[in-house]
């Protein structure tokens, strides 16, 4: 089976970002091709998605190698093997600077299509430079995209002509599309893309094994535009997206009725709107943090492509949302499917960054004349030691610059979990009525409200009074305590084809479970 | 819990790698060893004193050996079992409890060990003086100077070192370290 994620826009790439995580505590297909769709190529949230993925694959890779480290297939960490294309993005348009005048080369239209032209859109919008995304007029994105070719030279839409001749080939397809319903990129993209899929698809005349999915985000957010220098400038503003969203459900309820586009769909709204602090138009500078609505979207798709998801021939439409108070739990995180609990899977992942980054990442890094100091511990002489052990040199070569390379990776990768999930916790619910107490992060990391790029502050280090509520950083009923962590990384059992640093970093994975 | 249970199993192992030798004195003392037998001879020449049961009109000390086996001999072997048996498994229970919550942090227990392990020695010859030197045996009369320096020596080897084998091989993993040689083992194990 073959699995495509497609993230349109900023919040298609946010709710990758959550995918990405959620795939690396074992939620995901056991393969992924991932990619993003985004005209504002230097946008922050795009940006942070291209680098965590990034981090992933090199991470994952250099962690299931089968001779070297290897975490072994039975485990969940880092289980999905996600790719993508040398540049994870397509610019729908290419070259410095376009406007919509140049995309359509309005200047040489016939009269009587300018006009047609001038109706639809006005001066500004004409001649808005579109380097910075499509900010909010999906009536200028919809013409973009569709100018742009789509053919199979494109790096990125040669992975889904592949994907369509999979399909064509017997094997099973799944494609998936994660966009707003609002705003400018995703708005415009999500049909535009959907639609010439399928037309491939039909044009290919692969009428089985193909199915598309795609995850709505109806409005979830909205900010405060500062009333200085803004006039003539265009943006996307949240007063619009209501109106915007109404609008776009009546085309998507008619494209349905007459056309089956999607096998599924699902859609996520969140009532009250979360409220973003900080105002960016677009660029590195729009760095929205992640927001729990859109960890729905990753799990919908997770949901859409695991295997226990059974695709009818008919378009089904889901809506989920979270239980009637205003306190956001852990209940209210739906699983993947019968087999696999996001909950515990989450849970895990976070305990495990947190004892990585703060417990064990330490140990491990450095030179051999600093880490030998543990060398007759146990879980140090049955995890790393032996598995690190040159019979040739009679070393433990943990120091060595390419497991230290390793070592250090996978604590920036802790430390990008824990911002993720400390700041979806914060920024979903400030200043709303609302309360998520998923897990307490008071004591590991500072929120500094005003800053966009580093909202969330990790400790450099951790007093033992801070380390002793580690049993009370996921709010569930576990009491799981630094010291349960110990006492389990001495006693699991080590799977016979784990080698190198795999065996740590699965036991200590496995261990942050009771 | 699993490992709990493990920890006690490798603590009754490790027991009684020495400690059979108190089991066999136990059973040998309260079935009565008899006047010929060689523990009564090993006694009465290395551990009692003649002039005490002659002057309480004995001739030799088979003669009232079975008082000695079966009451203070037996009661006395019998406390220090179990006394052994309750602190190497209170330790290696207890071991699973105590804060290793960071790499490095087992060793700082060894302190805890430490007086653990005195206080075991502290009772164990406290016990030993209540049933050999106290007045609450009578028959602790007959055994005499040197006898009670044998007796001190031979009960501490036997159970001081049944208790180090049980906790050597009973203590978790994680904190083995805090114990005398116990991170020599290996990892595995």
């Amino acid at each position: 089976m073959k699995n495509f994620i497609i993230g349109i826009g900023g919040t298609g790439a946010k709710g990758l970002e959550h995918l990405i995580h959620a795939c690396s505590a074992g939620l995901g297909p056991s393969n992924l091709w991932a990619g993003m769709v985004d005209q504002d190529e230097a946008n922050g949230n795009v940006s942070r998605t291209k680098i965590l993925l990034n981090k992933y694959i090199n991470l994952r890779n250099s962690l299931r190698d089968e001779n070297k480290h290897d975490l072994a297939k039975e485990s969940d960490l880092f289980k999905t093997n996600i790719t993508t294309n040398n540049d994870s993005v397509w610019l729908p348009l290419k070259g410095a600077d376009p406007t919509l005048e140049e995309v359509i080369s309005y200047n040489m239209l016939k009269p009587e299509v300018k006009g047609l032209i001038d109706c639809l859109y006005n001066p500004e919008e004409k001649k808005q430079n579109l380097s910075e995304g499509f900010r909010a007029r999906p009536n200028i994105g919809a013409a973009a995209m569709l100018a742009t070719t789509s053919n199979e030279d494109d790096p990125f839409w040669s992975q889904i002509y592949k994907a369509i001749d999979a399909a064509r080939g017997g094997e099973e397809v799944k494609v998936f599309i994660i966009s707003s319903i609002f705003g400018g990129t995703g708005a415009s993209g999500f049909p535009n893309i959907a639609r010439r899929i399928k037309q491939i698809q039909r044009e290919k005349n692969v009428t089985s094994n193909f199915y598309l999915g795609g995850a709505l985000m109806l409005p979830y957010f909205n900010y405060d535009v500062p009333d200085e220098n803004m006039e003539g400038e265009l943006f996307a503003r949240p007063e619009e997206f209501l109106d915007q969203t109404k609008g776009a459900l009546e085309y998507y309820a008619k494209l349905f009725e007459y056309d089956k586009i999607f096998d599924q769909v699902y859609v996520t709204g969140w009532d009250p709107l979360a409220k973003l602090p900080n105002f960016k138009m677009g660029g590195n500078l729009q760095n929205n943090p992640p927001l729990f609505p859109e960890l729905y979207a990753a799990l919908g798709a997770l949901r859409f492509f695991n295997s226990e998801n059974k695709i009818n021939s008919e378009q089904e439409i889901f809506h989920i949302g979270k239980n009637e108070s205003e306190n956001i739990l852990w209940s209210d995180i739906p699983n993947v499917s019968g087999s696999l609990n996001s909950k515990e899977n989450l849970s895990k992942l976070i305990r495990f960054s947190f004892a990585y980054n703060w417990i064990y990442g330490p140990a491990l890094t450095g030179s051999w004349s600093k880490i030998k100091k543990y060398q007759n511990e146990n879980w140090f002489k049955r995890l790393v030691y032996k598995y690190l052990y040159n019979s040739e040199t009679k070393n433990c070569e943990i120091g060595h610059e390419h497991n230290q390379e390793i070592v250090t990776l996978m604590r920036e990768y802790s430390q990008d979990i824990l911002t993720w999930i400390s700041d979806m916790q914060y920024s979903t619910t400030v200043n709303t009525e609302q309360k998520m107490e998923l897990i307490l992060s008071d004591f590991f990391a500072e929120i500094q409200p005003k800053t966009s790029s580093n909202r969330i502050l990790l400790k450099e280090k951790l007093s033992s009074a801070d380390r002793n509520q580690f049993n009370k950083l996921v709010n569930d009923s576990k009491n799981l305590k630094l010291l349960n962590l110990m006492s389990n990384i001495c006693y699991k059992k080590i799977n016979r084809e784990q080698r190198g640093l795999g065996v740590f970093m699965d036991i200590l994975y496995r261990a942050c479970e009771e | 819990m699993k490992n709990i249970f493990q920890s006690i199993i490798y603590s009754l192992i490790g027991l009684s790698t020495i400690g059979w030798i108190s089991v066999l004195l136990i059973i040998i003392s309260v079935s009565d060893p008899g006047p010929d037998a060689f523990i009564v001879a090993f006694f009465d020449e290395n551990i009692i004193a003649s002039e005490n049961y002659e002057n309480l009109g004995f001739e030799s000390f088979a003669e009232i050996s079975t008082n000695f086996f079966t009451q203070l001999f037996f009661h006395m072997n019998l406390t220090l079992l179990l006394f052994t048996l309750s602190m190497t498994l209170i330790w290696s229970v207890a071991s699973h409890y105590l804060n290793v919550d960071a790499p490095g942090k087992a060793k700082l227990y060894f302190i805890h060990w430490i007086i653990f392990t005195g206080a075991f020695v502290a009772i164990l010859v406290g016990i030993i003086w209540y049933f050999t030197i106290s007045s609450v045996y009578s028959t602790a009369d007959l055994i005499g100077a040197g006898g009670h320096f044998w007796i001190f020596i031979l009960s501490l080897i036997i159970y001081v070192l049944s208790y180090y084998v049980g906790v050597l091989v009973g203590t978790a993993r994680h904190l083995r370290s805090s114990v005398l040689f116990a991170n020599k083992l290996p990892g595995g194990f």
